[in-house]
């Protein structure tokens, strides 16, 4: 169980941090995967609201002091977006990988529409609707196009410990 | 155990509204000054280092290792590029060289014209055989010939000398409006009037080596009685228009076979086939010698005699005349006096 959670808060780390170092070499037409918004969903739909909850919270602060927001941007709009990702996948009939990427697609709007929400609050020059336009959408579909590839890492790291769990270290 | 059965089955809702709450009052509070929020700052910081110090080594290792390639492919790129560069400059160096070479050859002509105030010359360019079909026909046969771009509308007349720098280098033989043939040293047709530089009485006649593959020419009609040496100089005599006491080339072999002539052979100095440019000498003003007819390089030596008679005192005869004509230094009156 202890391993579990070492491994999950790890991958929530390494997920927070690989989004503030690394993926710029993935970007593309300015725009970048939300790896971050990835993990939430994912276990918004494996390990339901809370683990949802406290990846965004673990997530969103990393983000928060390494791009130097005010602290709770990026925390509020991940725990909001995994406890509404998490609600809406417990009454999901299918785990088609479309399914999924459509889900994330639509967190990951809500993630930037909530974002957005978010800065105009603070300065209302911002321009929220062309922001949406030009950032979010294009944003929400690049990160959209990772979920099968992450979902699969993802199912490969947590579930081969469980067959490992139930089978005593022998793969099925 | 109700409340806490409620808490329990809410606590999603619970834990959304908390960290909810406190993200709107962070947002609302700020980040500078806030002590809460410098200290949650710090503490991520502090669990984060690790692993950014990971990060980054994994980042310089994967930098390191793709730098092989990268840095092999940028190099790969860089050598296509120069060597593009030097398909380039390489011609345009092969052109500098030859501008060069040409410039040095062209001072040197204008040195030469400048060098010879005894000569009025004509530089013409020495073009291919090919470019005058009809003559070449005839004269290609012939070894040795060489094709100018001067002809009778320049000026050009045949016997004329042709000469470069380093010497004489042939005999003009054909004219043609625009074009003249010159026998080189190399023609069986080209045939010079010669003299020895170190004693010019010995007169001799070049004749050149019929062949393109020997540069050695034939010096023919020496006297028995005249000394040829080795080493040599052999200058032209002059004749007509051809200019007299200009190098042709250097005694390589003295053959004296008994008969009324001596026969020596000679190494020209010019190499005509090394040649763009050629002289043609449309003129040479006489040497001082030329002119008085006496040459002090074949004077005998002087030996002491009786004093000359004074003039007055000869019997005056019709046949005493000097050998050649003196300025006249007598005065008006006895010139022209009855």
């Amino acid at each position: 169980m202890i391993r579990k959670q070492v491994l999950w808060f790890l991958t929530v780390m390494i997920a927070a941090l690989v989004q503030t170092t690394w993926v710029e070499q993935i970007r593309l037409m300015d725009v970048v995967p939300d790896l971050t918004l990835l993990v939430v969903v994912y276990f918004a739909m494996t390990e339901g609201e809370e683990r949802a909850m406290y990846s965004g919270l673990i997530g969103g602060i990393i983000q928060d002091i390494a791009s130097n927001y005010t602290l709770g941007h990026h925390v509020l709009c991940y725990v909001v977006v995994g406890y509404a990702a998490a609600r809406i996948s417990a009454r999901m009939m299918t785990e088609h990988p479309a399914a999924k990427a459509i889900l994330v697609f639509c967190a990951g709007i809500a993630f930037g529409i909530l974002s957005i929400a978010v800065a105009y609050v603070q300065d209302p020059s911002v321009p929220a609707f062309n922001a949406i336009v030009a950032r979010v959408v294009p944003s929400t579909f690049y990160t959209a196009l990772f979920t099968p590839i992450l979902f699969f890492a993802m199912d490969r790291l947590f579930k081969r410990r469980k067959q490992w769990k139930l089978t005593g270290g022998l793969t099925l | 155990m109700l409340s806490y059965r409620r808490i329990r089955e809410n606590r999603p809702t619970l834990v959304l509204v908390v960290l909810v709450s406190l993200s709107i009052v962070s947002l609302a509070s700020g980040t500078r000054g806030n002590v809460i929020s410098n200290a949650i700052t710090t503490a991520g910081s502090v669990v984060a280092y690790p692993f950014l110090r990971v990060f980054d080594a994994i980042g310089g290792a994967t930098s390191y290792t793709v730098g092989f390639v990268v840095a092999y492919d940028a190099s790969r790129r860089e050598a296509a590029g120069l060597r593009k560069e030097m398909n380039v400059l390489v011609p345009r160096i092969a052109d500098r060289d030859a501008i060069y070479s040409e410039n040095q050859r062209l001072k040197e002509m204008v040195g030469f014209i400048q060098n010879q105030p005894r000569l009025e010359l004509a530089p013409a360019k020495v073009v291919p055989l090919s470019q005058d079909p009809i003559s070449a026909a005839k004269i290609s046969n012939s070894a040795g010939v060489l094709v100018v771009d001067r002809g009778s509308i320049h000026g050009i007349e045949p016997a004329m000398c042709a000469m470069t720098k380093d010497g004489v280098a042939g005999i003009v033989i054909d004219v043609r409006p625009t074009l003249s043939y010159i026998a080189t040293l190399h023609s069986d047709r080209c045939q010079i009037g010669a003299m020895i530089g170190r004693d010019k009485r010995v007169r001799a006649t070049v004749h050149g080596s019929g062949s393109d593959f020997s540069h050695i020419c034939r010096l023919e009609h020496i006297d028995t009685k005249d000394i040829v040496r080795v080493g040599d100089e052999v200058l032209t005599a002059g004749s007509g228009i051809f200019p007299s006491e200009y190098p042709i080339g250097t005694i390589v072999e003295v053959e004296s076979s008994g008969s009324l002539f001596q026969v020596a052979y000679m190494e020209p100095h010019a190499d005509p086939y090394s040649v763009d440019e050629i002289f043609l000498v449309k003129r040479a003003q006489p040497t001082l010698m030329e002119m008085s007819g006496h040459d002090p390089s074949t004077e005998q030596p002087v030996v002491p005699g009786p004093e000359p008679l004074d003039r007055s005192e000869r019997p005056t005869r019709e046949t005493d005349k000097p050998a050649f004509a003196l300025p006249d230094t007598r005065s008006m009156q006895e010139r022209y006096a009855p």
